[in-house]
């Protein structure tokens, strides 16, 4: 179950947020801690370009990330209406995007122009208490279509990533 | 509110970024902090940045005081991040669409 924002919308959520902060994601430590996973995703799925996108309340930011785009290694994210990270924000499932040029948000998004895209899929990086902070996302320059084994496997490493987030907010 | 318009390319729907205010940035702290200890740290984050304040930053101001209030910790240093993600995306846009690139 997705905690309710005052407005509806998850993304918007201050105890979504509040979690993003106790799990200090924004902290310059995070993202190399975040490495090896964004690492794996581009090794296991064998795609150029993955990233751990946290979505914030207006705006995505890539904590970790690999083989970017010039254009997104300088900007590090973009406004949440771009994000195809958000959808899983609101939706707590992966999101997975075969063609960016046929698929309806893919047209929508300034994004696939600007880096080069055409295919993503993204696994929520959902804590125990049922937020989701963003994705483990992999991005490509042709369609592709992901096989179960592939979800699967985005999963299990964004479930890894969250379980040592959380540990070492123990700490 | 101002907006940057892009124009649809045959890649890329029109897009439209929203030009940062100081009534934004204000708006949006506002989620986390009381208008009081909003109104201190705005000014505090001027000072640091060496901003003087006034209803008409311009964005790069903005994005210096907004990298001042996100030195705070918790939910307010989300808001600052996330503002300072649109600002700079505005201000990339607007240095392409001066260059001329579509």
């Amino acid at each position: 179950m997705i905690p309710a924002a005052s407005n509806g919308d998850p993304v918007q959520d201050l105890n979504r947020l509040e979690e993003i902060a106790r799990l200090r994601l924004l902290e310059p430590e995070t993202g190399d801690l975040l490495q090896r996973f964004v690492d794996r995703a581009s090794e296991d799925l064998s795609m150029p370009t993955s990233m751990v996108s946290i979505v914030l309340d207006e705006a995505q930011t890539f904590v970790a990330a690999r083989g970017l785009d010039p254009v997104m290694a300088e900007m590090r994210g973009s406004p949440v209406e771009w994000a195809f990270c958000a959808h899983s924000v609101r939706s707590g499932r992966e999101f997975v995007v075969k063609d960016t040029e046929t698929h309806e948000f893919g047209r929508q998004s300034p994004l696939p122009h600007l880096t080069g895209m055409r295919c993503y899929a993204g696994a929520p990086l959902k804590t125990a208490r049922g937020h989701v902070l963003g994705n483990l996302c992999v991005t490509g320059p042709n369609e592709r279509e992901f096989s179960q084994a592939d979800i699967a496997t985005l999963k299990g490493l964004a479930d890894e990533a969250v379980a040592m987030l959380e540990r070492r907010a123990k700490i | 509110m101002s907006v940057l318009v892009l124009p649809a390319t045959p890649h890329r729907p029109r897009t439209d970024v929203e030009a940062p205010t100081r009534e934004k940035m204000w708006s949006v702290l506002s989620k986390a902090l009381a208008i009081p200890d909003l109104r201190v740290a705005w000014l505090q984050a001027c000072e640091s940045a060496g901003v003087t304040d006034q209803p008409s930053l311009s964005p790069q101001a903005l994005l210096q005081v907004m990298e001042e209030i996100s030195r705070r910790g918790g939910v307010v240093q989300i808001l600052a991040r996330s503002q300072i993600m649109r600002i700079k995306t505005y201000l990339f846009f607007s240095a392409q669409q001066r260059a001329g690139v579509p």
